[in-house]
C-alpha cells in the first residue's frame, strides 16, 4: 500500500497534500505524528465533561491539522462541531452527535493510519 | 553568505508546529515555543524577524501574548502572522485588531507562507530604514526633516490654533561630554528627549535638530508660555541634567508665511542669544532681537564696500616709556566712519569680521596701511618708531601669512623690527602647536610680537614659557583692577617680574590715571599706552606728535639681546659628541656654544666669527689628528684672536703628557669635571680676557692726544716698536706750523685751535689708514708713511700737505704755513727711534734755511758733525 492508496482509503485527498507536500516520506512521518496527537483525546475528554469552551479548542485545533494533512472526511465531520460548539453554551445534544461522528471517523482513519505503517516501515 | 532570518513558531500542537519547520527549515531558522510563556523568553534572548502565531493556545493564548509583545518597546516592530484554520473574518479582524500582520489559514500551502514570510519581513526592514531617516536612532525623537514636515503639517491642518516653536540649546555638552564621557552624554540626550516629550503631551511635535539641539512644536490655546515650565530650579530633572546649562529660545508663530525652518531659526536666535549669561534660560524672540540682527546685517554687508571706498581709518594711540616719558611706538587701530551710520564702533564689527571672514582682509588692509605710513616716514627723514598691528585669532591660522608678512616689507622696503605684532592669547585652546609654530617663523623673521590682553580670559602660564615673545601687553582690565587693589594684594609686581626674568618687556594698555601711572612706575613696568597720556590719534596728529617729541627707539631685539644677558660665543673643539652636548645643554641659557669636531671645523668657525665674535675657545687636547696643535698654531698666528682665551680640556687626569700644550693655553681643565665647573671656569677666563682688554682701552687713551685724537709722543713710540721689516720703506715725517703761536697771540687760543683741527683733518686726509700720526707737540705733527715707494713719493705727499695747509685760512686772511723735515729709511736699513731724530734735524734745516717748506735729511744734517 502506498500513500496514495492509504490515502484514499481513508477518504483523504492525496493530491491536494501532495501539492503542498510532495515529499512521501514527510508525509509518512506527518501521518506518525497524527497518531501521536493529543487532540483528539482532548475533544474527548472535554466532549464527556461537558466543557465548551475546551472542547471547542480541541475541535479547532484537530480541525487545523485535517485540513493541513487533507484528511478531508475527518475534516468535514470536525468542522461541524467545531461550528457547532463555537455558538454554544453548552456542549449541546447535537454537539454530541457531531461528536460520534467524528469519533467514527477518527477511529477508521487512524486504523487505515496504522496498516499503512505498519505495511512500509 | 547570508545569515537566515529567524522565525518564532509559536503554537502547542506539536504537528502543527513539525509541519511548519518542515516547510521552514531550509530557507530560514525556526525557533519554537509551544506557550506565549516560552515564546516571550525566546524572544528576548533571539534576533526574531518573525512570528508565526497559533491564536488558540492555554496558558496564554495568542491575543494575549499579541498585546503583550505589541507594548514592547523591543518587541512590538516584529511581524506576527496568526495561523488559523479558518477563513471566517472574524478571527481575522479579531487577530488585525490584536495587533497581527497577517494571517495565514490552514492548510499550510509553503509556497504563499514563504512568500507571505519573505513580504512581511522585507517591509519591515524597508521601514525600518525609512524611519531611520524619520527617527533620531538615539531619542526616538523626529529626525529634523521629519520634524519640519510634521511640523507644518500640523499648521496646515489646524489653520486656527496658535502655536510656539521652542528650541534648546546646551551650553556646554561638548565639555559634559568630555568629562564624563559619551555613555553618559547620551543618556543626558534620552534624559532630555522625555523631560521635552513630557513637556509637549500628545499633540506636540517634537525633533532633535542637531547632537544637542532639540526643538518642539507646541500649542498655546490662550497665546502664552508657561515660562516656568522651563525653569532648571522647578522642573524635576535627573542628576545629569543639574550639571548643564539648557538655554531656550521661544518664537511664538504669528506669520505662518514665514516658513517652518525659519521659525525654527528664530527660535535659535533666541536660545543664542542668552548663551553665557548666567541667570536667563529662557529668551523670546521679539523686535529687538530683530532689529540686532538686521543692524548686524546691515553692518555686515557693508563692510567689504566699506574697504573699497576707504571707510576704514588707521589710528595710531602712542606707547611711551615710564622711565623717561619718550615715545617708544604706537598702536595701530582701526576705525570705521560710515558716511550714514556715523561712527561704528570696533566692539560691534570686528566680532562681526571674525564670524564671516572678512576680518582677513580688514587686517590686511590694516597692515597695509601702517607699512606704507611707516614708508611715507623713512622717506619724510622722520625719526621712526615702531607700530603694532593687531593680528586676530584667525589670522595666525592662515597658511600663507609668513609670505604675506614678507612680501609686504619688501613692498614698502621695511625693517621687520618696525612692525610689531600684537597677538591675542585668549583663543589659543585649540591649536597651540600651530600657534607657538607660526610665532616662532615669525620672530625668526625680525619681527617683534607682543603678548596682548594678558590678563585677561585664560592666560596659559605654559603657552608663554613655550613662545619666544618680545613683549607682555597687560589687559586694559587687569590693569585697572589691580591698580585699584592695595600693594600687597596686588599680584602685578609678580607679573612684572616674572615677565622681566622671560626677559620680556612689559606694557600696561588701558592708562587712564595718575595714580595708576604711578603704581605702575614703581612696580617696574616698562611701557604704557592709554588715555592719560593719549587716545588714538588720527595719523597727522600722531606725525605731529613724532616731530615734536623727543623719543628714543624702543629697543628692538638685537639691541635688547645687547644689552641684556649678553649672550657670549664659545667655540667647542672637541671630538667627542657626548661631551659636545652636554656643554651646550650645560651653557644654554649664558652662551652660545658653536661645536666642532675637528681641527679644520674649528678653524673655520674661528674664521667665521672673528676675534671679536668669539668670547673664548674650549679646545681638548685629544683632538684627532695631532688637531689642538693645529688650533694653537692659528690662534697664534691670527692677531684678532690673541685676547681670546684658551681652555685646554684633557681626558683624564692621566694624559699627562698632553701639557706641554694645554701650558700655553690660558687654563686646562680635566673633561671629567662636571660642567658647572667648566663653565665657571670658562666665565673667568672670559672675564679676565675683557679686564684686558678693558685695560687696554684705557691704555690706548693714555697714547692719544685728546683734541685731535692722534697719538701722542708715548703712543709715538709704542707704534713705533711696533715697526718692522714688513713696513719698510719709510719716512718719517716731522711738521711744524709755523705760524701758530702768531695766530694765537693775534686771534686768540680758539683760532688757533681751529688750525691745529684743520691740520689734523689734511693729515688723516692726505695719509693712508695704516700710517702713523701723531701730535708730537703744541705745534709739533710726527707722520710715518708706511711702505712708501721712494724718497720723491715722501716729498711729494709732504710738499702737498705743505701747500694745502698754506692755503686753507687765506680767505680770512690769516697766513698759515709749515715746515717739514723728512727722515727717509729704506730696506736696508732698521727702522729705529733714531729716525724720529733725524726729520727733526731735516725740519730744523728747513726752517733755517729754506724758511718754510721741506727738506730731506741728509747725514750732513747730523748735529754736531
Amino acid at each position: 500500500m502506498n500513500t496514495k492508496q492509504c490515502y484514499d482509503k481513508l477518504g483523504g485527498d492525496y493530491e491536494d497534500l501532495s501539492g503542498r507536500i510532495p515529499d512521501d516520506a514527510l508525509i509518512t512521518r506527518f501521518l506518525r505524528g497524527f497518531l501521536k496527537d493529543p487532540s483528539f483525546q482532548t475533544l474527548n475528554e472535554q466532549i464527556e465533561r461537558g466543557n465548551r469552551d475546551e472542547a471547542f479548542c480541541a475541535a479547532y485545533t484537530l480541525k487545523g491539522i485535517c485540513a493541513n494533512l487533507s484528511l478531508t472526511t475527518l475534516y468535514v465531520s470536525v468542522s461541524a462541531l467545531t461550528e457547532e460548539l463555537r455558538t454554544a453554551n453548552n456542549v449541546s445534544e447535537s454537539a454530541m452527535t457531531l461528536f460520534r461522528k467524528v469519533r467514527q471517523d477518527y477511529t477508521e482513519i487512524t486504523d487505515v493510519i496504522r496498516e499503512y505503517l505498519n505495511r512500509n516501515t | 553568505m547570508k545569515t537566515k532570518r529567524e522565525i518564532l513558531i509559536v503554537d502547542d500542537n506539536l504537528l502543527d508546529r513539525e509541519m511548519l519547520i518542515a516547510m521552514l527549515k531550509d530557507d530560514y531558522r525556526v525557533l519554537q515555543a509551544e506557550n506565549g510563556v516560552v515564546a516571550l523568553d525566546l524572544l528576548k534572548k533571539n534576533n526574531v524577524d518573525l512570528i508565526l502565531l497559533d491564536v488558540v493556545m492555554p496558558v496564554m493564548d495568542g491575543y494575549t501574548f499579541l498585546d503583550k509583545i505589541r507594548h514592547d518597546d523591543e518587541l512590538s516592530s516584529i511581524p506576527v502572522i496568526v495561523l488559523t484554520p479558518d477563513s471566517g473574518e472574524k478571527v481575522e479582524v479579531s487577530a488585525l485588531a490584536h495587533g497581527a500582520t497577517d494571517f495565514i489559514t490552514q492548510p499550510y500551502r509553503p509556497q504563499i507562507i514563504r512568500h507571505r514570510i519573505e513580504n512581511l519581513i522585507n517591509f519591515r526592514e524597508t521601514a525600518a530604514t525609512v524611519n531611520q531617516f524619520r527617527y533620531d536612532r538615539l531619542t526616538g525623537l523626529y529626525s529634523k526633516q521629519y520634524f519640519f514636515q510634521k511640523a507644518q503639517e500640523k499648521l496646515l491642518k489646524n489653520p486656527d490654533k496658535t502655536y510656539c516653536i521652542v528650541c534648546s540649546n546646551i551650553d556646554n555638552f561638548k565639555l559634559f561630554n568630555d568629562i564624563y564621557g559619551i555613555d553618559l552624554g547620551d543618556k543626558l540626550l534620552k534624559e532630555i528627549a522625555r523631560f521635552l516629550l513630557s513637556l509637549i503631551g500628545p499633540d506636540g511635535v517634537c525633533g532633535r535638530l542637531d547632537s544637542d539641539k532639540f526643538i518642539c512644536l507646541i500649542e498655546t490655546p490662550d497665546g502664552t508660555v508657561d515660562y516656568k515650565k522651563f525653569d532648571p530650579k522647578r522642573n524635576e530633572l535627573s542628576p545629569y541634567l543639574n550639571k548643564i546649562v539648557m538655554r531656550w529660545g521661544l518664537y511664538k508663530i504669528s506669520d505662518r508665511s514665514l516658513g517652518i525652518e525659519q521659525m525654527c531659526d528664530r527660535a535659535l536666535i533666541a536660545a543664542n542669544s542668552i548663551k553665557g549669561q548666567y541667570k536667563r534660560f529662557l529668551a523670546e524672540y521679539d523686535d529687538v532681537l530683530r532689529d540686532k540682527l538686521i543692524r548686524e546685517k546691515n553692518i555686515t554687508d557693508a563692510m567689504e564696500t566699506a574697504l573699497a571706498k576707504n571707510q576704514f581709518f588707521v589710528y595710531l594711540q602712542p606707547k611711551y616709556s615710564l622711565a623717561d616719558k619718550t615715545l617708544v611706538g604706537a598702536e595701530a587701530l582701526v576705525r570705521w566712519y560710515h558716511p550714514q551710520q556715523g561712527f561704528v564702533s570696533p566692539n560691534v564689527f570686528i566680532p562681526l569680521a571674525e564670524k564671516n571672514g572678512f576680518i582677513f582682509s580688514l587686517d590686511q588692509y590694516v597692515w597695509e596701511k601702517v607699512c606704507a605710513i611707516l614708508q611715507d616716514w623713512k622717506r619724510k627723514g622722520y625719526d621712526c618708531v615702531p607700530v603694532s598691528v593687531n593680528m586676530s585669532r584667525l589670522d595666525i591660522y592662515r597658511h600663507n601669512l609668513e609670505d604675506f608678512l614678507r612680501n609686504l616689507l619688501d613692498k614698502y622696503d621695511l625693517d621687520p623690527s618696525y612692525l610689531h605684532l600684537e597677538l591675542t592669547e585668549s583663543a589659543y585652546a585649540e591649536n597651540q602647536d600651530q600657534l607657538i609654530s607660526t610665532v616662532n617663523n615669525l620672530r625668526k623673521m625680525g619681527f617683534v610680537i607682543e603678548m596682548d590682553d594678558f590678563g585677561s580670559g585664560y592666560s596659559s602660564l605654559s603657552l608663554l614659557s613655550r613662545m619666544k615673545l618680545d613683549l607682555l601687553k597687560l589687559d586694559m582690565k587687569f590693569v585697572h583692577n589691580e591698580t585699584a587693589k592695595p600693594m600687597e594684594y596686588s599680584m602685578l609686581n609678580d607679573v612684572i617680574n616674572m615677565a622681566h626674568r622671560m626677559h620680556l618687556g612689559v606694557i600696561a594698555e588701558g592708562v587712564e590715571t595718575r595714580e595708576q601711572m604711578k603704581r605702575l612706575q614703581m612696580m617696574g613696568c616698562d611701557y604704557v599706552q592709554g588715555y592719560f597720556f593719549s587716545k588714538p590719534l588720527p595719523l597727522e596728529d600722531f606725525e605731529e606728535l613724532l616731530i615734536t617729541q623727543k623719543h628714543a627707539q624702543c629697543p628692538t631685539r638685537e639691541t635688547a639681546e645687547k644689552t641684556s644677558s649678553d649672550l657670549y660665543r664659545i667655540i667647542l673643539a672637541d671630538e667627542s659628541q657626548v661631551f659636545r652636548k652636554s656643554v651646550i645643554c650645560g651653557f644654554e641659557d649664558e652662551y652660545e656654544t658653536v661645536e666642532a669636531e675637528d681641527a679644520e671645523t674649528a678653524i673655520e668657525k674661528l674664521k667665521e666669527f672673528g676675534g671679536d665674535g668669539v668670547s673664548a675657545i674650549i679646545v681638548s687636547m685629544t683632538l684627532p689628528d695631532n688637531g689642538a696643535a693645529k688650533v694653537m698654531k692659528f690662534l697664534r698666528k691670527e692677531t684678532e684672536f690673541w685676547n681670546v682665551p684658551v681652555l685646554a680640556t684633557i681626558p683624564g687626569s692621566g694624559e699627562l703628557d698632553k701639557l706641554p700644550l694645554a701650558k700655553e693655553t690660558d687654563d686646562f681643565l680635566c673633561k671629567l669635571h662636571p660642567i658647572f665647573d667648566i663653565k665657571k671656569r670658562v666665565q673667568r677666563l672670559i672675564d679676565g680676557a675683557e679686564a684686558d682688554k678693558r685695560l687696554s682701552i684705557l691704555e690706548n687713551e693714555a697714547c692719544r692726544d685728546f683734541m685731535t685724537g692722534l697719538l701722542n709722543r708715548r703712543g709715538l713710540h709704542a707704534a713705533m716698536d711696533s715697526l718692522h721689516m714688513e713696513n719698510l720703506p719709510m719716512a718719517v715725517c716731522v711738521f711744524d706750523l709755523d705760524t701758530l703761536k702768531k695766530v694765537n697771540d693775534s686771534f686768540g687760543h680758539g683760532v688757533g685751535d681751529s688750525l691745529i683741527l684743520t691740520f689734523t683733518q689734511l693729515l688723516k686726509s692726505k695719509t693712508r689708514s695704516n700710517d702713523i700720526l701723531c701730535r708730537y707737540g703744541g705745534d709739533e705733527f710726527v707722520v710715518i708713511f708706511k711702505k712708501i715707494k721712494d724718497e720723491e713719493s715722501a716729498v711729494r705727499r709732504v710738499n702737498e700737505i705743505c701747500k694745502t695747509f698754506s692755503d686753507s685760512f687765506s680767505k680770512e686772511n690769516i697766513s698759515t704755513s709749515c715746515s717739514a723735515g723728512i727722515a727717509f729709511c729704506g730696506t736696508e736699513e732698521m727702522p729705529t727711534v733714531e729716525l724720529i731724530d733725524k726729520a727733526d734735524q731735516a725740519l730744523y734745516r728747513a726752517k733755517r734755511d729754506l724758511k718754510g717748506g721741506c727738506c730731506v735729511w741728509k747725514p750732513e744734517f747730523r748735529i754736531g758733525s
